[in-house]
């Protein structure tokens, strides 16, 4: 389902006009492509890397039946629960109900893309139950009722001062613009939370089957804090997140942390197997995993299965030139950036989103760096193509695209037109420019300098050439 | 609807796509390689050598001991430039056998070991009752809070990326590490590895057997926890510990 | 065979629609650089378009249909030399996808994928050239237009040719290979951010303190010059064809 009633223009003509989150933009984007480019100093060959990394993506989801029962059976047999959601709404009302069984007040949330998907905050507060974001960015932005502008940066859009003024109206303190200062009110003011959480809900980054293992990667520590302190935890995970072996982790770990944070390894990386065992003085009494199909199997069996490697790096966000300019919000959903424009019309219409196939340059500078090689700029026009087939677009559009397919048809009409074209054009050619052309050219016109058409076409001159005679008109 | 009917579902819509959907690769995959790592058979010396770059990189602070008066001494010092007054440790061989205690107790420090068995007054056959055994648990969470110091050893390191790997268990606790803002970690150069290619297979027991067994929990620590949530400006000590000390026990 | 020696060597130029109608200069600055090298020009009358326009807004019985008339009008060709760096690329690339269903239509497109050089990657890989014996006074930056580097692959083999132009100061700028916003129908769709991305560009081609921006593409070179124009900005948009040729 869509955020929001604002359309996609509304969304990103906001963002274009906002100059901190422009500048926000460009410093994020760049830092993390520096960081990027740095972490593979160390490796001789990231290219062969990805392609080992595409290939164990592949394989595991040719697998994935026998995967997810493994990794279910590996769960249960550690003293593990699992509950397999086939929707958002199925998830989200067994943990509310767990949650009621359990007398859960109070939820302390590491960061989950996955959670924020099926908006299980909102159902949680429905049944009474405070669910406080813990990590930084995450907390920052839902103490201020906004969503998230970057995957792995939130609140990068909002400056210190205005995180010190919203920490001090939340937490009732005078904050100075420090950002030392600042994060130490958020950390004083979190540990409590932590310490008093009766439920800590997680994503994971990754769930092996072998070892019934799921993987937590973090680098403030929040992430262990939400599984070592409250009695129970649940782990929300796609099904599309399972990989078979732990070898196939170690692959994967260096991929993502390096292409997300431009680390070798993050601060913080758990491995969770099921609750705790015997005499363990700590941890959670019980472990939920819930596995959450919601639209995955459906992508599964569609020409847009590779979307489901991804590993939400974000490092495609970092070097697409439209989301370097409009941000996460106006993507409407929870994914932003070139994979936010393939998932979004998967999981929640095509025609609701039909905006966000064509909001690309189809630069490919997404696929240069994807760690798993996805193809992206390949499935944003696959969905272009199921609009078109599908009639979503507006008739101009088709009438246009059926009047261009005529006039190129052959060397005839092309003349033709190019003829009529020049003829109407005339009146309107002013210093080598055309200050009004007819919509949707007018568009481009309000500020570029829109060029008309060549007094003599090429093709016109041709003959001149191919004698190599001179040709008679200067050229604009 | 049953839990084996949900989980049915489930795996019934998977099978049906993968049945008519793309055509999985032949052949599957290559066996991921571990080129990148150091040979295992690389000496101590120089897996200590690179582990302390790396660790010393992110930010963490290595004290090398070659005997356990020497990390005494490292850990007097540590709790004295930290003020510390109330620690939480481990309950390790390994770190009583280097007497810390010994220290901790001499410096008027309270120290709080984590042997729930003990804590909660069980019997020699091991059973305590459960109301005791949640009053023993919700001590150390309360003492925990107010610790200045967390004190662990560690199972393996990683000298690839500075990593140090603890596994959740009996005396072995979770928040020890994360929760006080100082955490002191106590690893055997011996136990040393080159890198998480090598080390997942012996975390996980899986050498030699058919399936792998991991503890409930295991951590990868490297260097103090740390975000760049605000301004991307990096600040150390976030949620997780602010200063990470490595007593790095082998001789020199 | 040597640098710039002069052969017979046949080749049809497909000169794209947007040279042919908006910038017929780029065309004929091809056309002269072509025959200085010997090369035998001809130009098949009956091409219009490759199809792209339909293609990218997912229209594809009309790119089909383009396909199948480029296909038969280049039919029998040596080289095909064209300017536009993505032209090339949907010919070569994307051509074949058109036919799933049709393993004779695939052939004929992966026969005329082989045939089509890009007009730098046509000297330097055909004609062998390493530089070039022309003159150019400005400081000149590139810009990689993005279909030209990602989908063939073609990088060096323009910056080699800009170099060795004689009086002419290279500068880099930076992020080079990031696209200019044009995007085709993009920059009529979303016309703030394509204008957005460009200003960018702009900006960096600015910061480089270069007078002339080479770029091999001509949907790249109409989004630069228009907004440069508006702009009032004094920077040159130049295909490499046109400094070559010495026509600006």
């Amino acid at each position: 389902m869509s955020r929001g009633q604002d359309s996609f223009k509304q969304r990103y003509s906001r963002a274009l006009d906002e100059e901190f989150l422009q500048e926000a933009l460009e410093r994020a984007t760049t830092r993390f492509r520096l960081g990027r480019s740095m972490s593979l100093g160390d490796i001789e060959d990231f290219d062969a890397l990805r392609q080992q990394g595409k290939e164990i993506k592949e394989y595991a989801l040719s697998q994935l039946d026998v995967n997810l029962g493994a990794l279910a059976d590996r769960v249960e047999e550690a003293g593990g629960k699992v509950f397999w959601a086939q929707t958002g709404e199925e998830a989200r009302q067994y943990i509310a109900d767990l949650a009621g069984a359990r007398g859960v007040k109070l939820a302390v949330k590491s960061k989950s893309m996955t959670t924020e998907e099926i908006d299980l905050n909102d159902s949680l507060a429905e049944v009474g139950v405070e669910a406080v974001e813990t990590d930084l960015g995450e907390y920052i932005i839902q103490l201020a009722g906004e969503r998230p502008s970057h995957l792995l940066a939130p609140a990068i859009h909002k400056t210190k001062e205005q995180v010190a003024e919203l920490f001090s109206e939340k937490l009732g303190e005078d904050l100075p613009n420090d950002i030392g200062a600042l994060t130490l009110a958020a950390r004083r003011a979190l540990r409590q939370k932590f310490l008093n959480a009766d439920m800590g809900i997680t994503g994971a980054n990754f769930a092996v089957a072998e070892s019934g293992t799921i993987v937590l990667i973090t680098n403030e520590g929040n992430g262990r804090l939400a599984t070592s302190l409250p009695p129970v935890h649940v782990a929300v995970v796609g099904i599309e997140k399972v990989i078979p072996t732990l070898s196939d982790l170690s692959v994967l770990l260096k991929l993502l942390i390096r292409s997300a944070a431009g680390q070798k390894i993050s601060s913080y990386v758990t491995m969770v197997s099921g609750p705790r065992r015997g005499w363990e003085i700590d941890g959670p009494r019980e472990f939920h995993l819930v596995l959450l199909d919601n639209g995955r199997s459906r992508i599964l069996n569609s020409e847009y299965r590779q979307s489901l490697h991804c590993l939400r790096c974000g490092a495609c966000l970092n070097v697409c030139p439209v989301y370097g300019k409009i941000g996460g919000h106006a993507y409407g959903w929870v994914y932003p950036g070139p994979i936010g424009a393939v998932i979004t019309p998967l999981y929640n219409g095509l025609k609701e989103n039909r905006d966000l196939p064509h909001a690309s340059t189809l630069c490919g500078a997404c696929m240069d760096v994807c760690p798993v090689m996805i193809d992206l700029p390949e499935m944003l026009l696959k969905l272009r193509r199921d609009e078109a087939e599908q009639k979503f677009g507006g008739l101009w559009e088709r009438l246009a695209f059926k009047f261009w397919n005529y006039g190129v048809g052959s060397e005839g009409k092309y003349n033709f037109f190019s003829r009529l074209g020049r003829k109407m054009q005339s009146p309107f050619v002013r210093n080598g420019k055309i200050a009004k052309p007819p919509f949707p050219l007018s568009r481009w016109a309000k500020e570029r300098d829109f060029p008309p058409l060549a007094e003599n076409s090429f093709r016109e001159r041709w003959a001149d050439m191919e004698n190599d005679r001179p040709s008679e008109e200067a050229d604009g | 609807m049953t839990d084996s009917e949900n989980r049915e579902k489930i795996l019934e819509e998977v099978r049906k796509a993968l049945l008519t959907g793309e055509i999985a690769p032949i052949g599957g995959r290559q066996k991921p390689e571990t080129s990148e790592s150091l040979p295992s058979t690389e000496n101590i010396e120089v897996l200590t050598g690179k582990f302390i770059e790396e660790a010393v990189l992110v930010g963490g602070l290595v004290h090398r001991a070659a005997d356990a008066e020497e990390a005494r001494n490292h850990l007097k010092g540590i709790i004295g430039k930290c003020e510390a007054k109330l620690v939480v440790r481990w309950d390790d061989p390994l770190l009583a056998e280097l007497g810390l205690d010994d220290v901790m107790k001499k410096a008027g420090v309270e120290v709080i070991t984590e042997n729930l068995r003990i804590l909660a007054d069980a019997e020699e056959g091991g059973y305590a009752p459960p109301e005791k055994i949640e009053e023993a648990r919700a001590f150390v969470k309360q003492k925990l809070a107010q610790a200045d110091l967390g004190i662990t050893g560690a199972q393996y390191a990683i000298a690839e990326t500075g990593t140090l790997v603890l596994s959740a268990g009996e005396g072995r606790g979770r928040a020890v590490s994360a929760l006080p803002p100082v955490h002191v970690a106590v690893v055997k150069t011996e136990n040393l590895v080159s890198s998480m290619e090598e080390l997942l297979p012996l975390a996980s027991g899986s050498q030699g057997r058919d399936i792998p067994t991991m503890e409930s929990c295991l951590y990868f620590i490297t260097g103090p926890s740390r975000t760049g949530d605000i301004e991307l400006a990096l600040t150390i000590g976030v949620h997780g510990p602010k200063e990470l000390h490595i007593i790095l026990l082998g001789a020199e | 065979m040597e640098d710039g020696e002069k052969r017979e060597l046949k080749a049809s130029l497909f000169i794209t629609c947007l040279v042919d109608q908006f910038r017929p200069s780029v065309g004929e600055a091809m056309v002269k650089v072509l025959k200085s090298y010997g090369v035998q020009l001809d130009f098949p009358h009956g091409q219009t378009c490759c199809g792209q326009p339909a293609f990218n807004s997912g229209h594809l019985a009309e790119a089909r249909k383009t396909a199948e008339h480029f296909i038969e009008v280049f039919d029998g060709t040596d080289y095909i030399i064209t300017p536009s760096g993505s032209c090339a690329a949907m010919v070569k690339k994307h051509y074949v996808t058109l036919f799933p269903d049709d393993t004779a239509m695939e052939e004929r497109c992966r026969n005329l994928g082989e045939r089509v050089y890009e007009f730098s990657e046509f000297l330097v890989k055909v004609l062998k050239i390493e530089e070039v014996k022309c003159n150019y006074s400005g400081r000149v930056t590139y810009h990689h237009a993005c279909h030209l580097l990602r989908e063939l692959g073609i990088e060096d083999e323009p910056l080699r040719l800009l170099k060795s132009v004689q009086g002419l100061q290279y500068v880099e700028m930076q992020k080079a290979d990031q696209c200019c916003g044009f995007g085709g129908a993009f920059s009529i769709r979303y016309p703030e951010i394509s204008q957005a991305i460009v200003d960018d560009k702009i900006a960096q081609i600015k910061q480089s303190e270069a007078d002339t921006v080479v770029a091999n593409d001509t949907g790249c070179i109409m989004n630069l010059s228009s907004r440069i124009n508006r702009l009032g900005e004094r920077i040159k948009v130049l295909h490499l064809a046109e400094l070559l040729a010495g026509i600006e």
